[in-house]
């Protein structure tokens, strides 16, 4: 077997181990960084949404409150704002879903389902905590969701939200005096929860593989042709011509040219070599024809 | 005497008046408006016809019409006059509502909205209509900013003389109920002098008789002379 073939299959059964090795380990990173990408969109898009509600509660709200006297304007709501401004983001982040999921809601549909209801119990148990972060399972897929808790911090929102009586009468026209209220100044009333199906996280890592592992690829071919010509040039090609001018010399053609020399590497040195041994050879041939 | 204030009927037609300290009083398109008495602490204001919005800050403030009159100490008021209906509606604070010379009644969560109209019965209830908050001028359904400060330390232009009132222009303040009509004769009775007015006096005067001393003074002198 050639010299070349035995280094091709050795380069190739290396980078076959490197290129499976590669690909489990960057696919768990890539995961992880896709899964850590989303988590901190997520958290921004709800950073994002409570600014939108702090501006609707202090700036808004308070201008609207005489037009609340006349008819309901869903825009004097921070969770109206909070869900319009999602909207908007949805166009850009399709995959991205926002709910104000809530125990309590004036608005029926952010009346929180069960697996949310149990969020919110959560944070309601353990108010320290800043956030959850988790997978579910839902019909269209696995799904990672982060949550945060709403807290009431605000008096001005207990004027909607504390008694029927002192919410404005357009607000119970709407929505009826039966829902939405009871609630107390620093209570968790909600969770604002961001869902990302895991197939985006998943998606984005398998990319990301892909475009990795084909560089990593690209990089190998490119390093085996180099490798191949470099092999050819250096080695290979000078070894043959020693060993055909070796062999001349054995057959007693001691006109053959010299191996020219250059350089300091092993093949020269080789070469440096067999020139003394030829001399030396065609001198006893000499001395046995003298 | 008090200044009259009308405004035209475009939609952008609208006046504010501001009594620094104590009330704004923006006054919408296609109104008639007479400021019938100012004292220390408050204010009479007329609605001939039209739309008012009255936010009191201070003192006592009345805004009346011959159906329907409101007084407050501290509340948003609205009033809507067509020559058939007056509607009034409480927006803020409280205030006491009286129908054309009737006893007075105090607004309360049930009773913020209250109408007079003709041949219907007069009633009020705890939302203003639908027709009320449908004709209302859009800005009416906010707080009323002041403007006052934007011509502090400027030269505010004089009202210029433009024509001399007809009879029909001033013909709702002429008519008001006979309590308010104080001053009204001594006011216009050099506008007697032209023809088409006293021709509408004289139409009128069943419903005008304080103005029979005024079409008639050396009449009116003979019939008070000595002796009598």
């Amino acid at each position: 077997m050639r010299l070349i073939v035995k280094f091709n299959l050795v380069l190739c059964a290396v980078f076959i181990i490197v290129f499976v090795i590669a690909s489990v380990l960057a696919n768990s990173l890539l995961e992880n960084n896709a899964k850590a990408e989303i988590e901190g969109n997520a958290r921004t898009m709800i950073e994002g949404a409570r600014a939108v509600r702090t501006y609707t509660s202090t700036q808004i709200n308070p201008l609207l409150k005489t037009q609340l006297t006349y008819a309901f304007l869903p825009q004097s709501v921070a969770a109206y704002s909070a869900n319009e401004y999602f909207k908007q983001l949805r166009k850009k982040y399709p995959d991205y879903s926002y709910k104000e999921a809530t125990l309590n809601p004036t608005n029926p549909t952010d009346r929180a389902t069960d697996w949310e209801a149990d969020v919110v119990r959560l944070f309601r148990d353990n108010p320290e905590r800043p956030e959850l972060v988790d997978e579910r399972d839902t019909p269209t897929g696995r799904a990672v969701y982060i949550a945060m808790p709403l807290k009431i911090t605000n008096p001005a929102c207990l004027e909607c939200h504390d008694t029927p009586d002192r919410a404005p009468r357009t607000v119970i026209e709407q929505y009826g005096s039966s829902n939405g209220f009871g609630w107390k100044l620093n209570d968790t009333v909600a969770a604002q929860i961001i869902t990302a199906p895991m197939r985006v996280p998943i998606q984005r890592a398998r990319h990301a593989l892909i475009a990795f592992m084909a560089s990593l690829a690209i990089v190998f071919v490119i390093l085996i042709i180099a490798i191949n010509a470099l092999l050819t040039l250096l080695v290979t090609r000078p070894v043959k011509r020693l060993a055909d001018l070796a062999s001349q010399v054995s057959l007693g053609n001691v006109d053959a040219p010299d191996f020219p020399t250059s350089g300091s590497d092993e093949i020269a040195t080789l070469a440096a070599s067999f020139g003394l041994m030829r001399k030396s050879l065609i001198k006893a041939i000499k001395m046995l024809e003298g | 005497m008090g200044d009259v204030i009308e405004t035209g009927p475009n939609a952008t037609a609208q006046a504010q008046l501001e009594f620094a300290g104590s009330a704004i009083v923006e006054v919408g398109p296609s109104t008639q408006v007479y400021v019938f008495s100012q004292s220390g602490t408050g204010r009479e204001i007329i609605l001939l016809t039209g739309w008012i919005k009255g936010e009191t800050i201070s003192g006592t403030y009345r805004y009346l019409s011959p159906r329907l009159s409101v007084e407050t100490n501290g509340g948003n008021v609205l009033l809507h006059a067509t020559e058939k209906s007056v509607d009034a509606f409480v927006e803020r604070g409280s205030a006491s509502v009286t129908f054309g010379s009737g006893m007075a009644t105090t607004s309360s969560t049930d009773k913020l909205f209250f109408s007079n109209r003709v041949s219907q019965p007069k009633f009020s209830s705890g939302r203003p209509s639908a027709d009320f908050v449908a004709e209302m001028p859009i800005c009416f359904r906010d707080m009323l900013p002041s403007r006052l400060p934007r011509f502090v330390g400027k030269s505010v232009p004089k009202p210029e003389r433009d024509h001399d009132v007809s009879y029909t222009e001033v013909e709702r303040l002429l008519t008001l109920p006979p309590r308010w009509r104080k001053g009204l004769v001594v006011r216009f009775k050099s506008r007697l002098q032209d023809r088409g007015f006293r021709q509408a006096i004289e139409a009128h005067i069943s419903t005008l008789p304080e103005w029979k001393s005024a079409l008639d003074p050396e009449h009116q002198q003979s019939n008070a002379g000595p002796g009598r």
